[in-house]
């Protein structure tokens, strides 16, 4: 048994050794495959994990709400206290800025702040530095680490924060995390001063109304932390008696989570999903090679069985060839997947301000090894059947396998056209077979190359369809009035602006819907709106009509046509839902309606805001200096909101253009690298052929014509699948892939240009590599069919 | 030089294997006439199929030069020397090297309309030569493993015919072919050789090599001996005699 394992091994080892090249491209795509699928599958176990660990190694919050001093009520703390499951509270005092600015990337980021004095004893969400300090005394601050990974800041840079039209610069000492308040999708931002500096900004801005309370607790079960909000809103209605959500910010574990490893999780599935592409590209090329391995060996696998070979044991030693690929490429590819893991953590740290080591995980590791080494033993053994039908007299009659004996659908004599056109098309049709595998191959790949062209066209080119995608309105100033009416007023006073092309009143206000924390969009112009948030049914146009997020009408199992029960402070209504809408933010607790419709609770609400929409060419900040000259004291604040989209959409413009470049990189490699295979192959296989068209007169270059052009259409019609396929299935699948986020309707640009351009690429491209493959046929003699 | 069509001088090839080195042909002068059905003949490893395709342009010599009709070619590139072979050589091979993958008929055009862009023309041709040595229309669309040896052996003639090259060279074109597939092929050869075709045929075979009007013996790289038998009318035999006491001198 042991020798015969042997001479098995030996086999194997042996025919390893003599397809060397050939052997070194496959372990090249399966290493490709397996890197990509271990930094997914690291990142698909591991983010969310790590994200929970490092909330208990700091003793996170599971609620935290912070609201204005003066709304404080100690019956809040009593709540969390006595709250089902609430093992730990903590309050303590903060500095509360409503609004916010300060430099963010290569724009300016508008947020509320919470100002903590770092030198406050807290027990919940404790301070936990990233990396070195650069403590000088002298007004040092302390940013959220996603400041430093998004927002550029670098230890002893200084920080400028605008509040209330003043500025307050900061030195740069450390970075911070918190789960809760270090990230730019929660809609609040943490930055934590020693006492020196907390006394002094408390002092500048001298404003008691922005002295703050921030209530923390830790539950048994995170996993109830969103219950707790939503009773708490029910509680804090009920005592505080006035509405207070306006100015109340609250978070939960559940949501923080989901906010902070969404892009990370969605990324990995993404990395994932291309790594089986990829797998699927090495599983159609190892079917080819077995068969046409078997096809060129006849004679060799003839003799041995007629050695004593039996089948089992010949397919066991062609098995063995491809799991020692498999295995060599796998643990590699593993190896290799944890120098790039660093990199990949960074770039997620980026947009999700979380640092993330990851060690070795065995989960992982087995898991790629699988994807690899399970196929390889099905499909392998499957592929090399025909060789159990074969007899050992086929050794003495190896012409058997040039035998032809279909009917030539091609006959020189009836085609039209040259010579070399005709030769090409033959050769094409010969190994039809062979290039519809190839024409799989390319298809897929074109496909993720669609994939990766349209999402970065979308997301850094043309924003448009992302912006409509997420749900978010695309002005180009936000003007904030001081309320009781004016923004109406001030909306028609700006309307007749010469640089204006139209102005809409377009506010948020906090609200619960049944008895959960919620966003309501108010607007009267629905038909005006930029960005169609509804994907089924219509905006609302009564009083008594509202449009429900798709996460709402799921959560709540509400539809178009059934009521629902809006609360504001004491006050509560019922509103008829006439459409679903798509909203990413607020973890998804999204809702639409109209100012009339907002009035049944708050009679005495108006509006705050304009949304301004400049028209083409005018800039942005001269216009905002402008309004203040016009309109002085009536105005609030300003917001540049192209400014602000872009320093927000930066980071995923750099994660979509890292995503782009290494899937365009990956696509010329296992273009490049499956040409070489099957072209090697075919030109071994051919040449015999080829040294026969040598002696009789053709050109080393007509051959290699012949040879690229035969794979040009193949090429062609992969790319040309592969592109349509992608083009029509971006949609759904972008869609399928944020659903969970309430993502329902996505309409994402296809760039015909692109495409277009990008297919010309494939095709250019595959026809220079299968000319530079088919150089090979150079070494051919015409001497080479004599010598054999 | 006039009527000679194929000239050697001082041809060498070498070989080099397993870090020895073995000289097959040996600073070897000939001429080949127009016209001519040359036959090299030689024990086995004497170099004959070395020498054949050395002066046909499908290997390059060591060392020597091939002048094809007053013009060297063995400085031409591999490209030119394709274009040389394309236009004055006709090749029968031994193993027959038709294109499998081809029907006979587009085995015979994919060469023929290498040189003439003429489609119906070289069709016609093909067509002309095929009913010539005997293959009727029924077997033209086979492919080469259809056919029997010495039917594939004609159409591999006919191939080498459709340029209409100064010069057919055949190596051992009857080497696997059965003694009445042999004589047919022959006779073709020969016929085309009364037509004005000149020869150069490679055999060990006496049968074989009768049918050439000059015979050459090659012996260790070098040619140790000539035959003159005049044209190949019939196999008589006097003929017979000439040869098989030129092959006795030559120690054969």
């Amino acid at each position: 048994m042991n020798y015969d394992m042997n001479k098995i091994w030996m086999l194997s080892i042996s025919n390893l050794r003599k397809n060397r090249g050939n052997s070194i491209s496959l372990f090249l795509i399966l290493l490709v495959a397996v890197v990509l699928m271990n930094l997914g599958f690291l990142i698909t176990l591991n983010f969310s994990k790590a994200f929970d660990k490092k909330a208990e190694e700091d003793n996170s919050a599971h609620v935290i709400t912070a609201m204005y001093k003066q709304y404080y009520k100690d019956s809040y703390l009593d709540y969390f206290d006595k709250y089902p499951g609430v093992t730990e509270t903590e309050k303590e005092e903060i500095i509360y800025l409503w609004t916010t600015r300060f430099k963010y990337g290569s724009g300016e980021f508008v947020t509320p702040s919470l100002i903590l004095n770092m030198d406050f004893h807290r027990n919940i969400s404790s301070l936990s530095f990233v990396g070195d300090l650069d403590i000088t005394g002298n007004h040092d601050i302390f940013l959220s680490y996603i400041l430093h990974t998004g927002g550029g800041y670098h230890l002893g840079d200084d920080f400028t924060l605008y509040y209330n039209n003043k500025s307050y610069v900061f030195h740069v000492a450390g970075f911070t995390q918190d789960i809760h308040l270090g990230s730019i999708t929660l809609g609040c931002i943490g930055l934590h001063l020693p006492e020196e500096s907390y006394r002094w900004l408390h002092q500048e801005i001298n404003e008691p109304k922005t002295d703050g309370i921030l209530i923390k607790a830790r539950l048994a079960n995170n996993y109830n932390s969103q219950d707790m909000i939503a009773d708490f809103n029910q509680h804090e209605i009920a005592v505080s008696k006035t509405w207070i959500a306006t100015s109340m910010w609250v978070s939960s574990y559940t949501l923080a989570k989901e906010m902070r490893t969404m892009t990370a999780n969605i990324g990995g599935a993404i990395i994932i999903g291309f790594s089986f592409i990829i797998v699927l590209v090495s599983l159609l090329i190892m079917k080819y090679r077995v068969t046409t391995g078997i096809q060129d060996c006849l004679a060799d696998i003839g003799t041995l069985k007629a050695l004593g070979y039996t089948s089992a044991q010949i397919i066991r030693s062609i098995l063995y060839q491809y799991l020692i690929l498999g295995c060599l490429g796998a643990v590699t590819g593993i190896a290799v997947s944890y120098v790039f893991i660093d990199k990949l953590s960074n770039m997620f740290s980026a947009q999700t301000g979380i640092v993330w080591k990851q060690g070795f995980d065995g989960t992982a590791s087995l898991l790629s090894f699988s994807m690899i080494f399970i196929p390889i033993l099905i499909l392998i053994p499957l592929s090399a059947i025909p060789i159990s039908k074969l007899a050992p007299m086929v050794a003495y009659r190896t012409g058997i396998n040039t035998h032809n004996f279909k009917k030539d659908l091609f006959p020189i004599a009836k085609m039209k056209g040259r010579l070399n056109f005709i030769l090409t098309v033959k050769s094409m049709m010969i190994n039809l077979g062979q290039n519809l595998r190839i024409s799989v191959i390319i298809a897929a790949i074109s496909f993720t190359s669609v994939f990766a062209v349209v999402v970065y066209y979308n997301i850094a080119t043309n924003n448009k369809a992302f912006l409509d995608m997420i749900g978010s309105e695309m002005c180009s100033v936000i003007v904030t009035t001081y309320g009781d009416d004016d923004a109406s007023l001030l909306r028609n006073e700006i309307l007749s602006l010469k640089k204006v092309k139209k102005a809409i009143n377009y506010d948020y206000l906090s609200v619960a819907v049944n008895n959960e924390g919620s966003q309501v969009m108010i607007i009267d112009d629905s038909n005006l709106l930029e960005t169609n948030q509804v994907y089924k049914g219509r905006y609302p146009d009564k009083e008594n009509e509202i449009a429900i997020s798709s996460y709402m009408a799921k959560r709540f199992q509400k539809t178009i046509g059934n009521s629902i029960t809006v609360q504001m402070g004491n006050a509560s209504a019922e509103y008829e839902i006439t459409g679903l809408i798509q909203s990413t933010s607020n973890i998804g607790m999204n809702i639409t309606m109209t100012m009339n419709g907002v009035r049944r609770m708050l009679p005495n609400y108006s509006y705050r805001n304009v949304n301004v929409y400049l028209n083409l060419g005018i800039n942005s900040d001269l216009f905002m200096k402008e309004l203040k000259g016009i309109y002085g004291e009536r105005i609030k604040e300003t917001i540049n909101m192209q400014e602000l989209t872009d320093s927000q959409l930066g980071i995923y413009v750099l994660i979509t253009s890292i995503f782009a470049t290494v899937i365009m990189i990956i696509t010329a490699l296992i273009i490049s690298l499956t040409l070489y295979l099957i072209i090697k192959a075919l030109i071994i296989r051919r040449r015999k052929e080829f040294g026969i068209q040598k002696a009789i007169g053709y050109t080393t270059f007509q051959l290699m014509l012949h040879t690229a052009f035969s794979f040009l259409p193949v090429v062609l019609l992969g790319t040309l699948v592969g592109s349509i396929l992608g083009s029509f299935y971006i949609n759904p699948m972008v869609s399928l892939l944020f659903k969970g986020i309430g993502i329902m309707k996505v309409a994402f640009v296809v760039p015909t240009v692109w495409i277009f351009l990008m297919c010309l690429g494939i095709c250019i491209f595959g026809f220079s590599i299968s000319l530079l493959v088919s150089l090979r046929i150079r070494k051919i003699t015409a001497y080479t069919l004599i010598e054999e | 030089m006039s009527g000679i069509i194929l000239k050697s001088k001082m041809l060498c090839k070498t070989f080099f294997r397993g870090g020895l080195q073995y000289q097959i042909l040996k600073n070897l002068n000939l001429d080949i006439k127009e016209g001519d059905f040359t036959v090299i003949m030689g024990a086995s490893g004497s170099g004959k199929s070395t020498l054949l395709y050395a002066l046909s342009g499908m290997d390059r010599p060591t060392l020597g030069e091939v002048y094809f009709r007053n013009e060297e070619i063995t400085r031409y590139s591999n490209d030119r020397l394709a274009v040389f072979r394309r236009k004055n050589c006709g090749f029968v091979f031994q193993q027959i090297c038709l294109l499998n993958t081809m029907s006979i008929l587009d085995n015979c055009l994919v060469n023929g309309l290498l040189v003439n862009k003429n489609k119906r023309v070289v069709i016609n041709k093909a067509k002309e030569l095929l009913t010539q040595v005997g293959l009727e229309e029924a077997q033209w669309n086979k492919f080469p493993s259809q056919l029997s040896g010495g039917e594939a052996q004609r159409v591999g003639i006919v191939r080498s015919l459709m340029n209409e090259p100064s010069m057919i060279f055949a190596d051992e074109p009857t080497g696997s072919l059965n003694s009445g597939s042999s004589k047919a092929v022959l006779d073709l050869l020969s016929e085309v050789n009364h037509q004005g075709q000149s020869i150069l045929m490679v055999t060990h075979d006496i049968k074989t090599a009768i049918r050439g009007n000059r015979i050459l013996y090659l012996r260790d790289g070098v040619i140790c001996g000539e035959c003159m038998l005049g044209s190949f009318p019939d196999i008589n035999s006097k003929r017979q005699e000439q040869l098989t006491s030129f092959l006795t001198n030559m120690g054969w």
